[in-house]
C-alpha cells in the first residue's frame, strides 16, 4: 500500500493529506473521524498513541497508528472545539486506546462518546477543570486541589456492577 | 479435614478442577494498595473477588502524577531533560534519549559518530540495570529472597560506571541535544568490559536458581496469559509483547543512534505467560552485552557534542520520537511554536499501556497470581503517572 492508494481510497473522508519524514498525516472532521478510523483499522493494527495538542486557540486530537507488517506510521489529526469537544470513541477498534482516551478526557476535556469507562485517570474523582488546556489556572493555594478523603466511589460502583 | 497434597504437579499437567462451593458464593471488593509492597510504588488495584478468584480488577493510578507535561510547557527545552529522568527512574537514559531525539528531529542536528555509539552503549547498560532490578523485585514478589540480593549486587557495578561518566547514579541528565554531556573518563571502556565478563558468569548463577526451580516455574507457567493478537490490539510493547510471540522491537523497526549498525537478535517467546516474559528478559540481557561490546569496539575517537547555540529555539513544527525502553515503547511528541519553550510535550509511556491490559491477564485467575503478573509486566509508576 502506498500513500497515494490510501489517500485515493479515503478522498471523501479527509480534509487534508500529507507525507512528511516518512510519516503519513491525514486530517478529518469530527463527524467523519470514526469512518476514517474504521477504514484504516485493518491495515494499521497497532494503536501506538493518542494525544491532544492545544495551542490556546485550537485543539486537535492526534491518533498515532502503526502497521506492524508495513512498518508505516499514520497520524490522524482531528480538530475539535476547545470546550465541550465530542468524538466517537475508537476504543472498540483498538482496545489500547481506551486509557489514552480517558487521559485525553481528563487532561483536555474531550468527551469520547460510547467509551465503556470514561472516568478521570491521572487526576482524582471530583477534580475541576482540564489541566493541560492552555487557559487552565495553575494556583497552588486553590483549596479545590486538596484531594478529598472519599474519591473512589466511582470505582466501587463499577466493581459492584461487574 | 482432608490433608492437602503439597506435591508439585507436572508443569504441563492440566489444572485440577476443584469443586466450587455452592453455599457461600458472595463476592468481596478489596483494595490492594496504594501502599502494598508488591504494587511497586503507589499503584492501587481495586479487586472484585469470588473467594480467591479474581472477577474483575480495576487499576487506580495517578498517585504519583506530577504534571510533567504541564511543567514542560513553562520551561526551556534544555530544562525539560532532568524532568524526563524522573519519569521512568530505573531507565533514565532512555527517557533522556527519547526526549532529546524528538527535539533533535525538530532542530535537524547531526550527532557526532562517537556520541552515537556512546549513547547506544549507555542505553544498553541501562537496559541491563533495569532488567536486573526487575529480576530482583520479581523474584522477591514470588518469595525468592536470595535472588533479590544477587542482581542488585551486579546492578551496583553499572551504577558505579554511570556515576563515573555523569556523576549521578539514577537521574543522569547525560544525553543532551547533539550528543552527550561529556566523554567517558580514561579506563572506562576497560572497566565496562570487566563488568560484562563478570555479568556473563552471573547469568549462569541466576538461571541455576530460578529457571529450573519447581516453585518458580509453577508460579509462572500458564499464569497471566495474553495472546499475541490481544497484545497487539491492546498496544502492549516491550518484553510483555514479545513474550506473546510478536516480533516487534523498535531497535529494529525504527533504530535510533547506532542501533542500525550493530548486530543482535530480537528475543521472543510464544507462550504469552509470565514465564515467557521472564524468558524474554533473560535472553535480552545477554543480547545487551553483545550490543555493548560491538558499540565500544566500533566507537571512533572524536567530539561527543555537536555545536549548538546556548538558547535552543527549534523552528515551529512537531516531531515524534520513540525508543525501545526496557519496558516497551517510550514515545515523545514535541510541538514547537518557534519560541524557547515547547508548545506541547507528550510522553507515551510503555507501562501505562501495559498496565491497562492487567485485567485481561488476571481475571479468572487467583488473587496470589496478580503479584506474579504485575511483576512480570514490570511497571514503573513514575512514568505511568508522569
Amino acid at each position: 500500500m502506498t500513500f497515494d492508494d490510501l489517500t485515493t481510497q479515503l478522498a471523501k473522508l479527509t480534509t487534508g493529506a500529507e507525507e512528511r519524514d516518512g510519516v503519513w498525516h491525514l486530517t478529518a472532521t469530527p463527524a467523519k473521524a470514526r469512518a476514517l478510523l474504521e477504514t484504516v483499522r485493518p491495515a494499521f493494527d497497532y494503536p501506538e498513541d493518542l494525544t491532544c495538542v492545544d495551542d490556546g486557540e485550537a485543539l486537535r486530537v492526534l491518533y498515532r497508528l502503526y502497521s506492524l507488517a508495513e512498518r508505516q506510521v499514520l497520524h490522524v489529526h482531528v480538530p475539535v472545539p476547545r470546550v465541550g469537544g465530542h468524538l466517537p470513541t475508537a476504543s472498540d477498534l483498538w482496545r489500547g486506546l481506551e486509557w489514552h482516551e480517558r487521559e485525553a478526557f481528563d487532561l483536555f476535556g474531550v468527551v469520547f462518546d460510547g467509551h465503556p469507562d470514561l472516568r478521570r485517570i491521572l487526576t482524582w474523582e471530583g477534580f475541576q477543570g482540564h489541566p493541560l488546556l492552555k487557559d487552565f489556572k495553575v494556583d497552588n493555594d486553590d483549596s479545590s486541589w486538596h484531594i478529598p478523603e472519599q474519591c473512589d466511589q466511582e470505582v466501587v460502583d463499577l466493581l459492584e456492577q461487574a | 479435614m482432608a490433608l492437602r497434597d503439597f506435591r508439585i504437579p507436572e508443569f504441563d499437567a492440566p489444572p485440577v478442577e476443584l469443586p466450587v462451593s455452592e453455599v457461600d458464593h458472595d463476592t468481596t471488593i478489596v483494595s490492594m494498595g496504594p501502599q502494598h509492597p508488591s504494587t511497586h510504588g503507589v499503584l492501587r488495584l481495586m479487586l472484585k473477588l469470588d473467594g480467591e478468584t479474581v472477577v474483575k480488577l480495576v487499576p487506580v493510578i495517578g498517585y504519583l502524577h506530577r504534571g510533567t507535561e504541564k511543567l514542560a510547557e513553562s520551561r526551556t527545552y534544555t530544562m525539560v531533560i532532568p524532568y524526563t529522568d524522573r519519569l521512568d527512574y530505573l531507565s533514565s537514559m532512555y527517557m533522556n534519549l527519547g526526549y532529546v531525539w524528538a527535539v533533535e528531529k525538530l532542530l535537524g542536528v547531526e550527532v557526532p559518530e562517537r556520541a552515537r555509539y556512546l549513547r547506544t552503549a549507555v542505553a544498553e547498560l541501562q537496559r541491563l540495570a533495569s532488567h536486573l532490578l526487575w529480576l530482583a523485585s520479581f523474584s522477591l514478589d514470588l518469595g525468592a529472597a536470595t535472588m533479590f540480593i544477587y542482581p542488585f549486587r551486579e546492578r551496583e557495578d553499572i551504577l558505579d560506571l554511570f556515576e563515573e561518566i555523569c556523576g549521578a547514579r539514577l537521574t543522569y541528565n547525560y544525553i543532551r541535544f547533539g550528543g552527550v554531556m561529556a566523554d567517558v573518563p580514561a579506563g572506562w571502556v576497560e572497566r565496562v568490559e570487566k563488568y560484562l565478563t563478570l555479568q556473563e558468569q552471573r547469568f549462569v548463577e541466576y538461571e541455576n536458581i530460578l529457571t529450573g526451580n519447581p516453585v518458580f516455574v509453577a508460579r509462572n507457567k500458564g499464569v497471566g496469559y495474553i495472546s499475541g493478537a490481544d497484545a497487539i490490539n491492546h498496544g502492549l510493547s516491550g518484553p510483555t509483547l514479545r513474550g506473546s510471540g510478536v516480533d516487534f522491537d523498535l531497535r529494529k523497526h525504527d533504530p535510533c543512534d547506532a542501533y542500525g549498525d550493530v548486530e543482535f537478535k530480537v528475543c521472543t517467546a510464544p507462550e504469552g505467560d509470565c514465564f515467557a516474559r521472564y524468558r524474554v528478559r533473560m535472553d535480552e540481557m545477554r543480547e545487551s552485552i553483545i550490543i555493548i561490546r560491538q558499540c565500544l569496539a566500533k566507537m571512533p575517537e572524536g567530539d561527543v557534542l555537536a555545536k549548538l547555540p546556548r538558547a535552543i529555539k527549534p523552528p515551529a513544527g512537531e516531531a515524534y520520537a520513540r525508543v525501545e525502553a526496557p519496558r516497551g515503547i517510550f514515545g515523545v511528541f514535541v510541538a514547537s511554536d518557534g519560541s524557547n519553550q515547547p508548545l506541547r510535550v507528550r510522553f507515551r509511556s510503555p507501562s501505562f499501556v501495559n498496565l491497562s491490559a492487567l485485567n485481561q491477564m488476571c481475571a479468572g485467575g487467583k488473587l496470589a497470581d496478580i503479584v506474579a503478573v504485575l511483576g512480570s509486566i514490570d511497571i514503573i509508576l513514575g512514568e505511568i503517572d508522569r
